[in-house]
C-alpha cells in the first residue's frame, strides 16, 4: 500500500498548481519556525557530506531537524529554490547563512527548482533526502534526479520540483530554399488539417528554437522542425530530449544511435505528415540513417518497430520502400523469425509495400535466396506434409482460411495467411498442458512468489514488513504440513534478496531480516533440531533452514541453549551450531557480552569453529577466572581457531592467567599447530620473568618442545642454560639444565 | 577542477551583470569612437567575467526563455525585480541568446558591442551570423529563441460507450466504475460486489450475443479502467472456456482479470490518458500500475490467490521480458490468458493516440507477438474463438451490402452470417449466411472489408433481437 502513497505523492509532483504554490497550503507556515528547520536541516546536509548517515552526528541533526519541522505550523513547506537562498512564500531565507550555502547551493546544483517538505515527514525521510542531496549535488547531467532518487528510497513526502532543462534547437539562418519548402508545407497542412483537439505531442514548454536574430520565423512546429532539420537522427536526437530520455553518459554518437532507435516511430509519423514528395525525400534519408546503424542494432530496430509497422500499415513501415533490394530482401526476411509466420508472410509484406511490378520482380529472387539461405532452419521446422494437397497443415489451414476466389473479389486475404494460426494438435497439446498448469498450480507458493517480488520491488520498509508478514504466515502452514523445503527455499530467496538490496535500500534489508528473525521462534528451533536429529533428507533440511536464516536464528538457537525444556537437545543444537559456525558466527559474537555464562560457555564453543576473525571475543571468555569451564572452553575453542592471533591469546593466558587458567592454557597451546606453538614458546621461554614465576611450567614447556622436536629453540634454551646456577632455587636449575641440555644437542 | 568546485564556479557567475555589461558596451560604442578608453575599459570587464567562466566551463551560454534566464541551460533564479528590463532590452534587439565558446578574444566581444550598436541605430542589418563573421567574431553567436510547437492531434472519445448497450453489460459497468472509484477514493476492495460483478459476467453477459459483440467489435470510446477492465473480463473468459477450463478455473481467470488494472487507481488519468510522449518519470509511473495492483491485492483477504499475481505480471512476456523487472520466468498460465485479452481490448479499443483497430487487424496483432510477446498456443485459442470478424463487427460484402456480423462460422471463419444495417447502421435487415454457394460452386458474396461505425454506434441490441445465442 506504501507504493499507492509513493505514487500519490509523485501526482502530487505533476501538479504544481496544486502543491507547490506558496499560500496553497491549510495552515501557514510560522517564518521563525521555518527558518529554524532550515537551519537545522541544512546542518544536517552539512553533518551527511562529512560523516557516515548512521553516524550518531548525522542521528542526532536529523532529530533536531524533524522536532523543528513539527514546530512549523503547517501541512506541509513549499520552499523556491534561487541559487544562494530559499523562499518560503515571498519570504527568503538563508543568504550568507548555512542554509544558503548547504541547501540552496545544493539544490540548485541538483537542479532542483521548489520543494515541498509535508509536515509528516519522518526522521527516516529526511535522513534520505540529506543523502540524495548530497548524492545528486554534484553539478552532474547523468544519473537519477532528486526525485528519482526519493521515490527510489520510498519517500513521499518531500517532493522536489526539477527545474525542466530547456532543450535548445540552434538552427541559426535557414536557407531560403528550406524556408520556401516550409511556407508551402505550412499552407498545405493549414488547408488539410482537420479540425480535432490540439494535444501536446512531446511536453509543451520544453523544446525551443535558437534562430538568427533576423530569422522571420516566429514559431516552429514539430513538422517545420523536421524540415529544417533535414537530418533524421538529428530530429531524433531533440525528440529523445524532449522527453528526458537523453543519458548523459552516451557519447555524442552513441545518443544519435539510440535516438533514432527510441524515436523511430515519431520520426516516421513526422516524415509521413510531410507533403508525399517531400516525405519521400526524407524517408529516403531515414532508410541510409537506418542502414548506417550497426548490422545488430538495425534488426533489432527492424524486428521491433519497422516490420510490424509495415504489417500494421503505419507509418514505419514506410522507410522499407527506400532501402536497396538486397537491404530489403534481408530485413523482410527477418518476418520469418516470428514463430507463428508462415511463408505467406513475405507475400503480405510485398503487398502491404505497393512496390512497382519491376522491383518486386527484382526483389522476388533475393528473397529466394535468403529463404534458401536459411533453409537448414526452415527443413527444421517442416512439418508433416498434408497426405492429399501435399502442402504442410498450416498451409492448409491458411488457404481454408482464404478460400476465397481472389479473381472474382476486390481483396486479397493473403494478411490472414501471414501467420500460421491454426489450431492443431500441438496448440491443443500446449492448451492441455496449459490447463494442466492452472488446476495444478501449488497457490501458497505462488502466493509466496508474489510476495518476495513484491518485498523486491518495494522501497518502503513499512510496506516490505508488511508483505514479509503475510509471508510468514503462510511459510507458518507450510511448516506445520512439513513442507520444509519450501520453506527454506522462500528464505534463502528473502536472504539474498536482503543482500541484494542492502547498498540501495538497507532499511529494507533491515526489515527482511527482522521478518526472519521472527520467523525463527524458539518453537521452530526445535523442531529443526529434532529434523536434524532424525539425520537423513530431515538433517539436510534442518542445515537448509540454518544455510537460508543464518544470523536470523541466532536468537532463537541462543535462547534454547539455556532452555530447561531443550537441554536433552543441546547437544545437536551445539553440533548443528557448530556445523555453521562461519555463517551464525558474527550474529553469536555480536550477542556474546549478554549472554549468561552457561549459553557464553555453548556458544564460544561454536565460534571455535567459525575459523579466525573471532579470537578477541573468545578471548574475553578466558580471561574469566571465576569461571574455570568457561576458560577451558575459551581456550580450547582458542586452540580450535588455531590462528596466530589465537595461539598468542592462549600464550598471553599462560603468562598472566591464574593457576588453573595457566593448566588450560598450556593444554590448548600443545593442540596448536606446532609451527604456532613452536613460536608462543619461543617467545614465553624468551620472557625472563616468565621463566622465573613460572619455572614449572617453563620446565615443563622445555620438555614438551624437545619431545615435539621444534628446532628453533637454541637460542632461547642458550639463554637459558646459565639459570643451572642457580642452585638456591632449584626449580630453575632444573630449566637451566634441560635448557643446556637441549642448547648442546 | 572537481565536479562540486566548478558547480561552485558557475554558481558564481551572475549573468545579469555580464548582460548589463553588454548594454553598456552597446550604448558606450554608439557613442563613443572605436579605441575609447571607456568602450575599453567595458569590453575589459566583460572579457574578465567570460574568461572567468569559461575556465570552469565547456562554454558560456545565456538564453532568455520565457522571460527566465538559463545560465549554461540551468534556470538561473535572480532577483525578479532587475531581471524584466535588461531582457526586454536584449529582447527588443531580437537577442534572446548569447553563447560564447572558449578561445574568445577581447576584440571578439568589442565587435559584438558594435553589432548590437548596429541594430540599436537602426540600420538595415542582414544575418546575425554574416554580420559577425563580418566582423572576424567567431566565438560569439547571438541568437533568437521561438517556441517548439509541439502539439499535434488527438482524438477525443467518451469515456464510456455511447448509444443502447445490452442491459447486463451496462449493469456490469456500472458495478465496475462504482468498484474502481471506491479504490481509486482509498477503501478496501469490497470483494462481495466483485464476486456479484464475475457472477454477473459469466451468468448473463457471456450468453449475450449483443453484449459480447459490444465487447468483440471496435470500441469507439477511450476507457483504461473499468470497462477496459469488464471487456478483458469477458474476452479472458471466452478464452478460458476455449481452454476447457472448469468452473474455478474460469472463476479465477475472469477475477483476475477483472482486477489486473486496478493498479491504475493510484495513477493519475491525465497521466493515463496523455496522448503524447511520456517522459521517463510518468513512463514509470504508468509502469508502477502492475505493483499498485498486486499491492491492493495482496491486502484483500479472500482474494483468488491468483489474482494478485496476475496484476503483477501481465505485462511481462513468456520470454520473461517486460516490467515489472522479475527475473527471466515466465509469468503464471493465467497471465498469459489475460495478458492475450489485455492487448485485443487495447487494440480494438479507443485511445486518444490512436483510433480503435478493426478486430482482423488486431488478430494481426496478437498473430504477430505470438511466441514473443504472447503465447503462441493461446493467441491461435483466442483467434480461432473470435474469429477474424467477430460478432458486431460491421463488415461489407462484394456484393456491396453493409452488415453486422450476428454469428461466426467455425467451420468457414471468413464467412460470417451478418444482418444487414442500413447506410446510418441501423438495423436489423436482412440476415445473409455469406458462406452460402451459388449454382456453379461459387461463393454468391464475401466479407470485402470491415468497416468502422459511424459515431454513434451500432446498436446491437436491435441486430441480436432474436439472433439467438452462439
Amino acid at each position: 500500500m506504501e507504493t499507492a502513497v509513493a505514487a500519490s505523492g509523485a501526482a502530487a509532483r505533476l501538479a504544481p498548481d496544486e502543491r507547490l504554490v506558496p499560500g496553497s497550503d491549510r495552515g501557514r507556515p510560522v517564518l521563525p519556525a521555518v527558518e529554524e528547520f532550515l537551519n537545522l536541516l541544512a546542518r544536517a546536509l552539512h553533518q551527511h557530506r562529512a560523516y557516515p548517515a548512521g553516524s550518531p552526528l548525522c542521528r542526532d541533526a536529523i532529530s533536531a531537524a524533524h522536532r523543528a519541522l513539527l514546530s512549523c505550523g503547517s501541512d506541509h513547506l513549499v520552499l523556491r529554490v534561487t541559487p544562494d537562498e530559499v523562499f518560503a512564500g515571498d519570504t527568503g531565507i538563508g543568504k550568507g547563512t548555512i542554509v544558503g550555502q548547504e541547501l540552496a547551493q545544493g539544490l540548485h546544483r541538483a537542479r532542483v527548482s521548489a520543494v515541498a517538505i509535508d509536515l509528516t515527514a519522518t526522521p527516516r525521510d529526511l535522513s534520505w533526502f540529506c543523502r540524495d542531496l548530497v548524492g545528486s549535488d554534484r553539478g552532474k547531467r547523468t544519473g537519477p534526479t532528486l526525485a528519482e532518487m526519493l521515490i527510489e528510497h520510498g519517500v513521499d513526502t518531500i517532493v522536489p520540483q526539477m527545474a525542466p532543462r530547456p532543450e535548445v534547437v540552434s538552427l541559426g539562418m535557414p536557407p531560403s530554399s528550406l524556408c520556401e519548402m516550409l511556407d508551402y508545407e505550412r499552407s498545405r497542412r493549414k488547408d488539410a488539417e482537420a479540425s480535432g483537439p490540439a494535444a501536446y505531442l512531446y511536453p509543451p514548454d520544453r523544446g525551443w528554437v535558437r534562430l538568427d536574430p533576423a530569422s522571420p520565423l516566429r514559431d516552429v512546429s514539430l513538422v517545420d522542425l523536421a524540415i529544417l532539420l533535414d537530418d533524421p537522427n538529428r530530429l531524433a536526437r531533440v525528440l529523445l530530449h524532449l522527453t528526458d530520455d537523453w543519458d548523459g553518459e552516451e557519447s555524442a554518437a552513441e545518443s544519435d544511435k539510440t535516438a533514432l532507435e527510441r524515436k523511430f516511430s515519431d520520426v516516421a509519423r513526422l516524415l509521413s505528415s510531410i507533403e508525399p514528395g517531400l516525405a519521400r525525400r526524407m524517408f529516403q534519408k531515414l532508410a541510409r540513417a537506418v542502414l548506417d546503424l550497426e548490422p545488430e542494432r538495425r534488426q533489432a530496430l527492424l524486428r521491433r518497430t519497422i516490420l510490424p509497422g509495415l504489417l500494421d500499415a503505419r507509418a514505419e513501415g514506410a522507410v522499407l520502400n527506400d532501402f536497396p533490394d538486397v537491404d530489403l530482401a534481408q530485413a523482410l526476411c527477418l518476418l520469418l523469425d516470428l514463430e507463428t509466420a508462415s511463408p505467406e508472410v513475405l507475400s503480405t509484406a510485398l503487398d502491404r509495400m505497393n512496390l512497382s511490378a519491376a522491383r518486386r520482380q527484382a526483389v522476388v529472387p533475393l528473397l529466394e535466396a535468403e529463404i534458401e539461405a536459411r533453409s537448414g532452419r526452415l527443413a527444421r521446422q517442416r512439418e508433416p506434409l498434408d497426405p492429399d494437397t501435399k502442402e504442410p497443415a498450416s498451409v492448409r489451414y491458411a488457404r481454408k482460411l482464404v478460400r476465397i476466389d481472389v479473381a472474382t473479389c476486390d481483396k486479397s486475404f493473403a494478411d490472414f495467411a501471414a501467420f500460421d494460426l491454426s489450431f492443431d494438435d500441438k496448440a491443443i497439446e500446449a492448451i492441455a498442458d496449459i490447463r494442466e498448469e492452472v488446476c495444478s498450480t501449488d497457490v501458497v507458493k505462488e502466493q509466496l512468489r508474489c510476495l518476495i517480488q513484491l518485498v523486491r520491488l518495494e522501497p518502503n520498509p513499512d510496506a516490505v514488513a508488511g508483505f514479509l508478514a503475510r509471508g510468514s504466515n503462510l511459510l507458518a502452514g507450510l511448516w506445520k504440513r512439513s513442507r520444509f523445503a519450501e520453506v527454506v527455499s522462500w528464505l534463502e530467496e528473502a536472504r539474498r534478496l536482503a543482500g541484494d538490496v542492502r547498498r540501495k535500500r538497507p532499511d529494507v534489508t533491515e526489515a527482511i531480516e527482522c521478518a526472519l528473525a521472527r520467523f525463527c521462534t524458539a518453537e521452530r528451533s526445535r523442531d529443526v533440531i529434532e529434523l536434524y536429529e532424525s539425520g537423513g533428507e530431515g538433517r539436510t533440511a534442518a542445515e537448509s533452514f540454518v544455510t537460508a536464516c543464518g544470523g536470523a536464528a541466532v536468537p532463537s538457537f541462543v535462547a534454547l541453549l539455556g532452555d530447561a525444556e531443550s537441554q536433552p537437545r543441546t547437544r545437536a543444537l551445539v553440533q548443528l551450531m557448530s556445523d555453521h559456525a562461519k555463517l551464525l558466527a558474527p550474529a553469536l559474537a555480536a550477542g556474546l557480552g549478554e549472554m549468561d555464562r552457561a549459553r557464553a560457555r555453548l556458544v564460544v564453543r561454536v565460534l571455535g569453529h567459525a575459523g579466525p576473525g573471532y579470537e578477541p571475543q573468545i578471548a574475553s571468555l578466558a580471561a574469566d577466572e571465576e569461571d574455570e569451564a568457561a576458560v577451558r572452553e575459551a581456550l580450547r575453542a582458542l586452540s580450535r581457531v588455531g590462528s596466530a592471533r589465537a595461539a598468542s591469546l592462549i600464550a598471553e593466558r599462560l603468562r598472566e592467567g591464574g593457576d588453573r587458567t595457566r593448566a588450560a592454557a598450556e593444554e590448548a597451546l600443545w593442540r596448536l599447530r606446532p609451527a604456532h606453538a613452536e613460536e608462543q614458546v619461543r617467545d614465553l621461554l624468551g620472557r625472563r620473568e616468565f621463566v622465573q614465576r613460572h619455572p614449572a611450567v617453563a620446565l615443563r614447556l622445555l620438555e614438551r618442545a624437545s619431545q615435539a622436536g621444534f628446532s628453533n629453540l637454541g637460542r632461547v634454551a642458550t639463554t637459558l642454560a646459565p639459570l643451572r646456577y642457580r642452585f638456591w632455587n632449584r626449580a630453575l636449575a632444573r630449566v637451566g639444565s634441560k635448557a643446556r641440555e637441549m642448547a648442546a644437542r | 577542477m572537481s565536479e562540486t568546485a566548478r558547480a561552485a564556479n558557475l554558481t558564481a557567475t551572475d549573468p545579469l551583470v555580464l548582460l548589463r555589461a553588454f548594454a553598456s558596451l552597446r550604448q558606450l560604442t554608439g557613442m563613443y569612437p572605436p579605441g575609447h578608453p571607456a568602450i575599453a575599459r567595458k569590453v575589459d570587464e566583460i572579457d574578465g567575467i567570460v574568461q572567468r567562466h569559461l575556465r570552469a566551463a565547456p562554454a558560456l551560454e545565456i538564453d532568455f526563455i520565457r522571460g527566465d534566464i538559463y545560465l549554461d541551460g540551468v534556470p538561473y533564479h535572480c532577483d525578479t525585480r532587475r531581471t524584466p528590463e535588461i531582457v526586454a532590452e536584449m529582447a527588443e534587439l531580437g537577442v534572446h541568446s548569447i553563447h560564447i565558446l572558449p578561445g574568445v578574444e577581447r576584440d571578439e566581444l568589442g565587435a559584438v558591442g558594435e553589432y548590437l550598436a548596429q541594430i540599436k541605430d537602426g540600420e538595415s542589418v542582414g544575418p546575425a551570423a554574416a554580420e559577425l563573421e563580418r566582423r572576424n567574431v567567431r566565438h560569439v553567436t547571438l541568437g533568437r529563441i521561438v517556441p517548439l510547437d509541439t502539439r499535434w492531434r488527438a482524438m477525443e472519445w467518451p469515456d464510456r460507450p455511447t448509444g443502447p448497450l445490452d442491459p447486463d453489460y451496462a449493469r456490469s459497468l456500472d458495478i465496475a466504475e462504482h468498484t474502481f472509484e471506491e479504490v481509486r477514493a482509498g477503501r478496501s476492495l469490497d470483494l462481495v460486489t466483485v464476486g456479484d460483478l464475475i457472477q454477473l459476467l459469466i451468468h448473463r453477459v457471456a450468453r449475450s450475443n449483443a453484449a459480447l459483440a459490444q465487447i468483440l467489435a471496435v470500441k469507439q470510446y477511450e476507457n483504461l479502467t473499468y470497462c477496459h477492465s469488464v471487456n478483458v473480463a469477458m474476452l479472458s473468459l471466452l478464452l478460458a472456456k476455449r481452454a476447457g477450463f472448469d468452473e474455478a478455473g474460469t472463476t479465477a481467470v475472469v477475477e483476475s482479470a477483472l482486477l489486473h488494472d486496478i493498479g491504475k487507481t493510484r495513477i493519475p488519468l491525465e497521466i493515463l490518458k496523455k496522448p503524447g510522449a511520456l517522459d521517463k518519470l510518468e513512463r514509470r509511473m504508468i509502469e508502477t500500475h502492475t505493483t499498485l495492483g498486486a499491492e491492493i491485492l495482496v491486502e484483500v483477504e479472500g482474494i483468488r490467490p491468483l489474482t494478485p499475481i496476475v496484476a503483477l505480471e501481465h505485462h511481462r512476456t513468456p520470454k520473461g521480458t517486460g516490467y515489472p523487472a522479475l527475473g527471466s520466468a515466465a509469468p503464471h498460465a493465467l497471465t498469459q490468458i489475460v495478458a492475450i485479452a489485455d492487448v485485443y481490448e487495447a487494440m480494438t479499443g479507443a485511445r486518444s493516440y490512436h483510433v480503435p483497430s478493426q478486430p482482423e487487424q488486431a488478430c494481426l496483432v496478437l498473430a504477430r507477438l505470438a511466441g514473443e510477446r504472447l503465447n503462441a498456443a493461446l493467441v491461435k485459442a483466442f483467434v480461432n474463438t473470435i474469429t477474424f470478424f467477430p460478432l458486431g463487427t460491421l463488415v461489407r460484402t462484394s456484393l456491396g451490402e453493409t452488415g453486422v456480423v450476428i454469428q461466426t462460422n467455425a467451420a468457414d471463419p471468413l464467412h460470417p452470417v451478418i444482418a444487414l444495417v442500413d447506410e446510418s447502421g441501423d438495423g436489423p435487415g436482412t440476415r445473409i449466411d455469406t458462406s452460402a454457394r451459388d449454382a456453379s460452386g461459387a461463393y454468391a458474396r464475401h466479407v470485402v472489408e470491415s468497416l468502422r461505425p459511424a459515431h454513434g454506434g451500432i446498436d446491437y441490441t436491435k441486430c441480436f433481437a432474436g439472433a439467438g445465442s452462439q
